[in-house]
């Protein structure tokens, strides 16, 4: 029976209208026409639908709305909110103005964070750092001393300095920037690749999340920051962790083989089949695809996280700390593994970049854990061919404020939140590499040149995977939701 | 084997619905005839006869009913089985009604029968059309009807190429009783051009302009005692002219005919284009496709609306030479093809060379080798190759240097010599380790702080950061970590955990005291 004619079916269409979550969710039919590629994406559908008839073949297979120039994404997630002014963004003339009140010109009345709107007074506190002018293909990116490895890959890199996003908090700031929506309850940025793009890989899910604990002063990391919303729960993040067991409950409990395993799948799967005619609940369809990617995931997993394979020269080149499960040497390891294996879009938490106070002290340990390996990252993705179509962005949920939060000395201080300005870089899959794009004034508070929203980033992103991202979209609660919401703009200046 | 593998129940009964429907005519037929001879006068003889075959009719009646309904659930059938369908279960409901009055002795017992006799006459005949075709009944009463204003002329005289209007009367009277408007078998309808384009389950049954092309006279071309033969050996068969006819129809059909009477075109009509477009093989390379899908071979689109194709082996296990079995039919499409960490043959890489459009190959990390890739030669369009981490014989680089459009070879961990390659292909970009991360190309000075009109403050007296001042945390009382170490007032202060010093800082005072600075004021 064609597609067809199953959607016209009265019976299951009845049935349909009895399962609550269908009744206030969105038909199978509508998500279809109105997603960009769900139904022609998921697998499932593809091996269920017959495909003969002519004519519909693209349309039968997955793709994108245009050529895309990158296949996967690495997201190297800086949370915390590093500090763009020892990092990245070069302001010189301000170590003339140590301890100097904050002008009101630049403030300009800004809401500040409850943990330092009762300050008596806001001391400018220049970077302690040198900076360094590393070669890229302009005349040179100013970089912190805090960060040598990747500032030698400036030629690839491509510094956004005027970002700015709309939260000034950290739940609300990394919902923004994962999913579009400082609300929680959207899918996230991963889910939505997961969605549109489908798997490369189907032993392995196709957005996978990895967490490295910092050094400094860690902020709540909830599951959801990586869920699937309102999109089928299979688009979620799968999270591999560092220790004994990478994904928990993959393995088969003692006693049991894999021959069994695959037996009681069967079973399970003919029960699920029967149960999904009788209530038409979209649920078991994903539950079942689950078991399965379960069940091939028991033999991805282990040979993904076995690193013998892997050269001493590589082991090197990602530093000692890559030999320790957990660090984010490790985890930049298994990013460029999962690339290679065709993983949609990887994601990398690195914890402890909130630093209120004692920022000298912590932003050293957290650089040095992610500067070699982030850069090896590089390095060993260019080398394999992957670089070209794998799109790497480092960001944080926000930056830091110019002025001291807490007491400013000449070798300490700590800075606030700061939602107005920061920088963050992109590398790899059609990226425009070795180029500065916008500029702060001259206390790196307000964006003077080419502002970037979070909205702007995620759309440029988009574009880069092959999606328009006004149609990548899905309907739900009678709306048509998108990861760029009502905003967003491709940025070319971004564009190789 | 029996049954076989893909049995269905419902497709079996349903097949009994030819058999079955005839029960109910029978009784029928055979209660009219009792009630006919029976006479006026109450017979128990003759209550018992109409016992007997009412209650044959309430069994049969539904249960043809039901093996019809289950028949054109399968589908193939057009609008006349929805007639039929409902008349159908009419009579089966109708029946039903009849056994109630007999058993309760109603006077509406005979006016019943004659009713239901009477439905089965349109329901029969809406029956008869589905499987028999529109003018059985009356084709041997009034001849065949000829296809109204066509002259059926040879080949060498068809001098204006026809219409589809003078061939659809060929196509309604040899194809229209199972692929017209009241049957669709195999899915496919001839009555109209956009559905004859359309086609069926097996594909688009016109290539127009393309005759040899085309499914359809494909089909009709085939000796008759193919099993794919069109139409059915049994049924009957074109002439030669009306073959020659379909040929330069369909020869015909790509070529835009000036009109007769030209006409002002404001907004010329929009053309059915996916389906002229539609190469004939989207069929073969569509089911191909499938199969591959079902390996957990990727096969995406390289962008909407496009037939490029990115295959990629990341989740397969692809043996040696199999390749070409599961690529030929996409041969033509594929552009972008990854075979990374994948064994892959000599052979494979032969086919590969084949693939007409093929212009980025993935051979990353091939198990074995080295490789000489002796395969390779003649891939005219490739012009991104990744070879990294596979074992590449030397004589392999006079290869990588016979593709005439290379522009881009990846070669880490090859065993090739990237510096022979780029200097015996200078416009190559060859790709090899990457190179170290670059030095600053200037660094600045050492950092002073000052503020506007003041001189620096000397950078040694800056320099020391002085010890904590206590061993345990002012705000908890649990021991110190240096990790967490503030300035206040020119003394580090030292807490057990990243908020402490935040709830320091909010205010001070009071903790000052068991750092021992004194009180708050």
């Amino acid at each position: 029976m064609s597609d067809e004619t199953t959607k016209n079916d009265p019976l299951r269409e009845r049935g349909l209208l009895l399962t609550r979550r269908r009744f206030f969710g969105v038909t199978a039919g509508a998500a279809a026409s109105t997603g960009a590629l769900l139904g022609r994406a998921s697998l499932a559908s593809l091996i269920a639908s017959p495909p003969a008839r002519a004519g519909e073949l693209t349309s039968a297979l997955p793709a994108t709305h245009l050529p895309a120039k990158a296949k996967r994404v690495i997201y190297l997630h800086m949370e915390g909110g590093p500090s763009h002014l020892d990092l990245w963004d070069y302001k010189p003339a301000l170590r003339r103005r140590f301890d100097e009140d904050l002008p009101d010109s630049i403030r300009q009345g800004q809401r500040l964070t409850g943990m330092t709107s009762g300050q008596s007074r806001f001391p400018v506190a220049p970077s302690m750092f040198r900076f360094g002018r590393y070669p890229n293909r302009q005349d040179g990116a100013w970089v912190s001393e805090l960060m040598p490895f990747t500032g030698g890959m400036a030629r690839e890199l491509c510094f956004v300095r005027s970002m700015h996003t709309d939260a000034i908090n950290h739940e609300p700031a990394i919902t923004f920037f994962q999913t579009g929506h400082q609300q929680p309850g959207r899918p996230s940025f991963g889910a939505w690749c997961s969605y549109g793009l489908g798997n490369a890989n189907d032993n392995l899910p196709a957005f996978v999340v990895l967490i490295s604990q910092g050094f400094g002063n860690t902020q709540a990391l909830s599951e959801r920051f990586w869920g699937s919303g309102f999109l089928d729960g299979r688009h979620a993040g799968c999270k591999i962790r560092g220790g004994e067991s990478p994904v928990l409950y993959l393995e088969n409990p003692g006693g049991v083989a894999r021959e069994d395993r695959r037996r009681m799948l069967d079973l399970v799967e003919e029960l699920n089949a029967a149960e999904a005619e009788r209530s038409f609940d979209p649920e078991i369809a994903t539950r079942l695809a689950q078991y399965e990617m379960a069940y091939r995931m028991q033999l991805s997993v282990p040979e993904l996280t076995d690193l013998s394979d892997e050269s001493e020269a590589t082991l090197e080149m990602y530093g000692p700390e890559v030999r320790k499960a957990g660090t984010f040497a490790r985890n930049c390891l298994l990013a460029r593994r999962l690339a290679e294996r065709g993983v949609r879009f990887i994601q990398l938490f690195m914890r402890g970049w909130d630093a209120h106070g004692n920022l000298p002290a912590e932003i050293r340990k957290q650089a040095a854990a992610v500067d070699q390996p982030q850069a090896a990252l590089l390095r060993d993705l260019a080398q394999r061919g992957l670089l070209e179509d794998t799109l790497v962005l480092w960001a944080g949920e926000f930056g830091r404020t110019v002025y001291s939060q807490g007491t400013l000395t000449n070798t300490n201080y700590g800075r606030d939140h700061h939602p107005r300005a920061f920088s963050v870089w992109l590398a790899g899959g059609g990226v425009r590499p070795g180029v500065v794009h916008g500029a702060t004034d001259d206390y790196g508070y307000n964006i003077v040149a080419d502002p970037v929203s979070v909205h702007d980033l995620h759309a440029t992103m988009l574009h880069l995977l092959g999606f328009d991202h006004e149609r990548l979209v899905y309907r739900h609660q009678g709306r048509d939701f998108r990861l760029t919401d009502v905003a967003g703009r491709v940025v070319p200046e971004l564009l190789a | 084997m029996f049954p076989p593998e893909n049995f269905d129940l419902a497709t079996a009964l349903g097949h009994l619905h030819p058999l079955v429907l005839h029960l109910p005519i029978g009784l029928f037929a055979g209660l009219a005839f009792l009630l006919l001879v029976g006479g006026r006068k109450e017979k128990p003889g003759l209550r018992r006869a109409h016992g007997a075959l009412v209650f044959l009719l309430v069994v049969t009646t539904p249960l043809a009913a039901v093996t019809g309904w289950l028949l054109v659930e399968k589908g193939g059938y057009g609008e006349a089985a929805d007639w039929h369908q409902w008349l159908g279960i009419g009579t089966a409901a109708l029946s039903l009604l009849l056994a109630l009055a007999f058993l309760l002795r109603a006077k509406l017992y005979a006016p019943l029968v004659w009713l239901g006799l009477l439905l089965l006459f349109p329901t029969g005949h809406l029956g008869a059309v589905l499987t028999h075709g529109e003018r059985f009944l009356l084709d041997p009463w009034f001849g065949e009807e000829q296809p109204e204003g066509t002259e059926i002329v040879p080949s060498t005289a068809v001098q204006t190429p026809p219409v589809f209007d003078e061939v659809q009367p060929v196509l309604d009277r040899l194809c229209g009783r199972c692929h017209g408007e009241g049957r669709q078998r195999g899915g496919l309808a001839l009555h109209t051009l956009a559905l004859a384009e359309a086609g069926g389950d097996s594909g688009p049954a016109l290539r127009l302009g393309d005759p040899e092309g085309s499914t359809l006279l494909q089909r009709v071309l085939l000796p008759l005692e193919d099993a794919a033969h069109m139409p059915p050996a049994d049924k009957p068969q074109p002439t030669v002219e009306e073959v020659e006819l379909l040929r330069a129809w369909i020869a015909a059909e790509a070529v835009p005919r000036a009109t007769e009477e030209p006409e002002v075109v404001l907004a010329p009509e929009p053309e059915p284009e996916e389906a002229r477009v539609t190469p004939p093989d989207a069929a073969e390379a569509a089911a191909a496709a499938a199969a591959l899908r079902e390996r957990l071979v990727h096969v995406q689109a390289h962008a909407e609306g496009e037939t490029d194709l990115w295959v990629d082996f990341a989740s397969a296990s692809l043996t040696a030479g199999e390749l070409e079995g599961l690529l030929q039919p996409l041969a033509a499409r594929i552009v972008e093809l990854s075979l990374a960490r994948q064994p892959v043959g000599e052979e494979d890489l032969a086919f590969v060379a084949s693939l007409p459009r093929l212009e980025r190959l993935d051979l990353r990390a091939l198990p074995g080798g080295p490789h000489p890739l002796s395969g390779l030669r003649g891939a005219e369009e490739v012009r991104r190759l990744n070879l990294a981490g596979t074992s590449i014989d030397p004589s392999a680089v006079e290869i990588i240097g016979s593709l005439p459009r290379l522009d881009r070879v990846y070669v880490w961990e090859t065993g090739l010599d990237a510096e022979a390659l780029r200097h015996a292909q200078p416009e190559l970009d060859v790709h090899a380790a990457s190179r170290p991360p670059d030095e600053a190309v200037e660094v600045e000075g050492e950092v002073i702080f000052t503020r506007v009109g003041e001189a620096p403050l000397d950078p040694a007296a800056v320099a020391a950061t002085p010890q904590p001042i206590n061993t345990t945390c002012p705000v908890t009382g649990s021991p110190i970590d240096s990790r967490y170490v503030v300035l206040f007032e020119g003394r580090a202060i030292a807490f057990c955990c990243p908020n402490c010093p935040k709830a320091f800082w909010e205010d001070p005072a009071p903790f000052l005291a068991g750092l021992g600075l004194g009180g708050g004021d």
